[in-house]
């Protein structure tokens, strides 16, 4: 089976990773559910186009410089493997929000996507993953929420401004602090949630 | 460069998307025992839009609530996270 297949590369990929980068990723092989997702989502995609069927995720302090470097490191790790690792800057191109840098490794020819992320794109991503859970998966995507209504929409569009904010915030050197603006737009979004209790 | 490996701590999570909520959290010795119970679990769950089936591994359970900290924390809290960064 080629889950089962995944796991002691993508182990022998973590050892790798973690004795030579010095941070030990989180990893895991995807689950069965969000495989059947992508692959309705994207119509004519097959099991083996899934570059993310293995994953590891780096979480790095320092910024942007730190995450170019970390990335960096992991390509050359897995440079002579007979397929070359290939970056995707979800900085430049982001996906509704979302921001990281993306290095899809192919140990042993099984294709291994790292994420590696500064803290702020990591502590924004897991919060605007956690609101899908809530308000529906597609809002990944750009579809309008499940539920919540407009309320829920204007929260989803708070929080993607806040991804600008913290864009812009991270493109200058190391991490000054979130400006008034981003603050002031997490606060609403927090406020929102609090209004909502007792829901998740 | 140093070689050496870090241990690593390896879980099965069971989490319900709609509710926000951890259903189950089990450690194993290691990512195989991981991911055969998952495969044990997806046989007993079926695969269904609001429940995650996860089989992952991190230096420790502390870093896996820092990497994943959605199957841990209320929406609320994630947000109370991403203000408190930078203080």
């Amino acid at each position: 089976m080629l889950l089962a297949a995944y796991g002691p590369v993508l182990a022998s990929a973590v050892d790798v990773v973690s004795a030579e980068v010095g941070l030990v990723p989180s990893s895991r092989v995807k689950n069965t559910g969000t495989i059947t997702e992508k692959l309705r989502r994207n119509g004519g995609h097959t099991l083996g186009s899934i570059h993310d069927l293995g994953g590891m995720r780096l979480v790095v302090s320092g910024g942007r410089a730190v995450q170019d470097r970390v990335a960096g490191q992991v390509r050359e790790l897995f440079a002579a493997d007979a397929r070359t690792p290939r970056l995707i800057d979800r900085r430049v191109e982001p996906i509704q929000g979302y921001r990281a840098l993306h290095v899809i490794v192919y140990p042993d020819g099984y294709p291994i996507e790292v994420q590696v992320r500064t803290e702020w794109q990591h502590l924004w991503a897991e919060w605007f993953e956690r609101l899908a859970d809530q308000y529906g998966r597609g809002i990944r995507y750009g579809e309008p929420p499940l539920s919540g209504g407009a309320s829920a929409q204007q929260m989803i569009d708070s929080l993607l401004t806040l991804a600008d904010q913290i864009a812009e915030a991270e493109e200058s050197e190391g991490m000054p602090p979130l400006s008034a603006v981003a603050l002031a737009l997490a606060g609403a979004v927090i406020e929102f949630l609090r209004t909502r209790r007792p829901g998740p | 460069m140093s070689t050496t490996i870090p241990s690593v701590a390896h879980f099965l999570l069971i989490y319900d998307r709609a509710a926000g909520q951890l259903l189950l959290k089990e450690e194993f010795a290691t990512d195989a025992e991981a991911l055969t119970a998952r495969f044990a679990a997806e046989s007993e769950y079926g695969v269904q839009s609001n429940v995650e089936i996860i089989a992952i591994s991190a230096a420790s359970e502390a870093e896996l609530k820092k990497s994943h900290g959605r199957y841990f924390l209320s929406s609320q809290e994630l947000g109370e996270r991403l203000v408190g960064a930078e203080r």
